[in-house]
């Protein structure tokens, strides 16, 4: 009987264990204007991606993170940078003169980056449209970008194999 | 003892089924390094585990970082590790906090990082991969609406040498930040700090501070300005008060295809330990590398050109100086980047130099590189390769001849990274050629490192080889690392 009990209990934290959602935020966007998890879901699965702008790796990625912004209507990327204080305007500046189209936030006093425990950049998380996280990748080596249009395609119903 | 059971799991359930309205929300990292460094010591193998650990429930949120380092792996190359010392031994609890939110309110109690303003005036965090851990321990209160107001009490072990005392002296910080929006295109702020750093007798030096700055954003311009106003007073044996200041502001205009900026920096007697001061140069480079801020102007101006949407130009020239104009600083970067298909060319440009009149010293450092990544076996392959050139030129004794004597050196680098799928490899080769007659006799640095994304979350990692230390980008993933040579083999799990 107290095998059953310690089992049943096991189960239960287990499913609190596996629910994985995206710890709710508010941050400061290009035009210094709050902006919060909630305004960002609803309108499809969501690219997270957290870059710093000494990161080349982070800038390899935009490109194609905005492709698939552009490519999805459904689908929002933010990119967060985790820069210094003193280096947002650097960041801010980067982004300008690549005109991207995705929404760009800030975080660098590393609130919601420590509550995800984000050590090192970039760390691209997808979301589905209730703020679930369902993939998480650290880095980005050209070639990623598949997996996370297969996320996306698999999040809008679409067949996986995208064209 | 049947309907005990149906009891416990009915309340299991009926809590469950409480939570489910808000869930608690877990995440996770466990960082799991086993290292074997052959450096000459007796002492070769560390193993290092990082647990670091969030709920959030409700409106609560609890964090913790347990670290184990089994013994503590230095980061000095200097300091070898001859025995096995108890005091080597390193385990605990490396932040804890818990935080309660609600509405607009918050407030922290235990480790805590934060920002007010650019940094100028305030800064507290932590820089795992060097060791040093700037955070504050104590309290903060927050309100984050149209009116964002932050305060803060804590304290910090003190950097002060007290070995005599058997308590570590704390050194204590407290004070305020706020921010309002007085206009849609204007915000403006304001922050009041006391800072109390123990000193050599025992007792507190203080230091006030008292800052303002405004944001004005009108696009497609943007301008940020922050002056801020020191005294340091109750000064161990009987030193005077001593007042500084500090100017910081930026000035962008996004003409798209062109972005134009312009920085200037003035400290007077500004420097102290948490605060993070802007440098407004591309390389973030004080005049000094002690105690920056002490005498420090400069300028900086910088323009990007989106010629085209795979082609772009950085350019970026900055000047510093002391006050009593007797140190001179200049650093330039200079940046193309060029893409076709899944094709990339980057080339950049650094330069940086300083002059000391005081003691004439002179140094200067010029770094060429160039990135190229290309299709390679139905892959992208990266290749970047950089020769940086390092000069110095200071007032020595040689042969019996005092006089300037220059020295110089070359870093040349390489890298290629390719990634096969979860399969990620990096090889790199650095050396220091100083005489370039015997390339073959130098110092190099080799490594390889492979990354595999095993199941969803987790990466296993294996270095191997000597790395000089800094900035390190490789495998897609940037961390400044420290100097190392020998085996690293790391297993990072998220939850």
């Amino acid at each position: 009987m107290k095998r059953l009990i310690i089992i049943v209990s096991i189960m239960l934290f287990a499913t609190l264990l596996l629910a994985d959602p995206m710890p709710d935020f508010k941050l400061q966007d290009m035009n210094n204007k709050d902006l919060s998890l909630a305004e960002l879901l609803n309108k499809g699965p969501v690219i997270v991606d957290f870059w710093a702008s000494w990161c080349n790796p982070c800038k390899t990625s935009m490109p194609y993170l905005n492709d698939l912004a552009l490519k999805y209507d459904s689908l929002t990327v933010v990119m967060i940078s985790v820069d210094a204080a003193k280096d947002i305007t650097k960041a801010k500046n980067y982004l300008k003169s690549k005109d991207f189209k995705f929404t760009a936030l800030f975080d660098s006093d590393k609130a919601l980056s420590k509550k995800l425990n984000v050590s090192s950049v970039p760390h691209t998380f997808i979301l589905d449209k209730t703020g679930e996280i369902i993939y998480s990748h650290i880095g980005f080596e050209p070639g990623a970008e598949i997996e996370y249009e297969h996320y996306i395609r698999q999040q809008l119903n679409l067949p996986t194999e995208a064209e | 003892m049947k309907s005990r059971l149906i009891v416990i799991i009915f309340l299991l359930s009926v809590l469950f089924s409480l939570n489910a309205q808000s869930t608690p929300q877990i995440s996770g990292l466990n960082e799991m390094q086993f290292i074997y460094r052959t450096a000459p010591d007796s002492l070769n193998a560390y193993f290092r585990d990082s647990f670091g650990f969030n709920l959030d429930y409700r409106n609560f949120t609890f964090g913790m970082k347990f670290i184990a380092e089994l013994p503590k792996y230095s980061v000095n190359q200097d300091e070898l590790i001859d025995e096995l010392w108890p005091y080597l031994l390193s385990a605990g609890w490396k932040e804890l906090y818990v935080k309660y939110e609600q509405d607009s309110f918050s407030i922290l109690a235990g480790n805590m990082s934060e920002t007010f303003g650019s940094g100028m005036n305030f800064r507290a965090w932590e820089d795992i991969e060097f060791d040093e851990d700037n955070r504050l321990t104590g309290f903060s209160l927050k309100y984050d609406n149209k009116i964002k107001l932050k305060s803060l009490y804590g304290a910090i072990p003190s950097t002060n040498d007290h070995s005599i005392l058997e308590d570590p002296m704390l050194d204590l910080a407290y004070g305020l930040d706020a921010l309002y929006p007085v206009l849609d295109l204007l915000s403006l702020g304001g922050t009041a700090m006391a800072m109390r750093t123990s000193a050599d007798d025992g007792r507190y030096n203080q230091r006030d501070i008292f800052g303002g700055r405004l944001l004005f954003n009108l696009d497609p311009v943007e301008v940020n300005a922050e002056y801020s106003g020191s005294k340091l007073y109750k000064r161990e044996n009987g030193l005077p008060a001593q007042n500084g200041s500090a100017i910081y502001s930026t000035a962008n205009v996004n003409l798209y295809p062109f972005t134009i900026g312009a920085a200037y920096k003035r400290y007077d007697q500004f420097s102290y330990r948490l605060q993070d001061l802007p440098m407004a140069n591309y390389h973030n480079e004080p005049l000094e590398d002690l105690n920056p801020g002490l005498s420090e102007e400069g300028l900086q101006g910088m323009l990007t050109w989106s010629a085209a949407d795979n082609l772009s130009f950085n350019l970026d020239y900055a000047e510093a100086w002391n006050l009593e104009q007797t140190k001179h600083m200049n650093d330039l970067y200079a940046a193309v980047d060029y893409t076709i298909g899944s094709s990339f060319i980057g080339a950049e440009f650094s330069h940086l130099e300083k002059q000391n009149e005081e003691n004439d010293t002179w140094q200067k450092e010029l770094t060429p590189a160039l990135h190229i990544a290309f299709p390679f076996v139905g892959r992208t392959l990266s290749l970047k390769a950089q020769h940086k050139y390092l000069a110095k030129e200071k007032l020595e004794t040689v042969d019996g001849v005092y006089g300037p004597v220059i020295t110089d050196h070359w870093e040349p680098r390489l890298q290629a990274d390719i990634a096969f799928g979860k399969l990620a490899l990096s090889a790199s080769a650095q050396s220091n050629w100083e005489d370039m007659g015997a390339v073959m006799d130098s110092q190099y640095w080799t490594n390889f490192e492979a990354k595999y994304s095993a199941f969803t979350h987790t990466d296993l990692t294996l270095f191997v080889g000597r790395e000089a230390g800094g900035k390190v980008c490789r495998n897609g993933i940037c961390r400044y690392v420290a100097p190392f040579q020998g085996i690293k083999f790391e297993v990072a799990t998220r939850f």
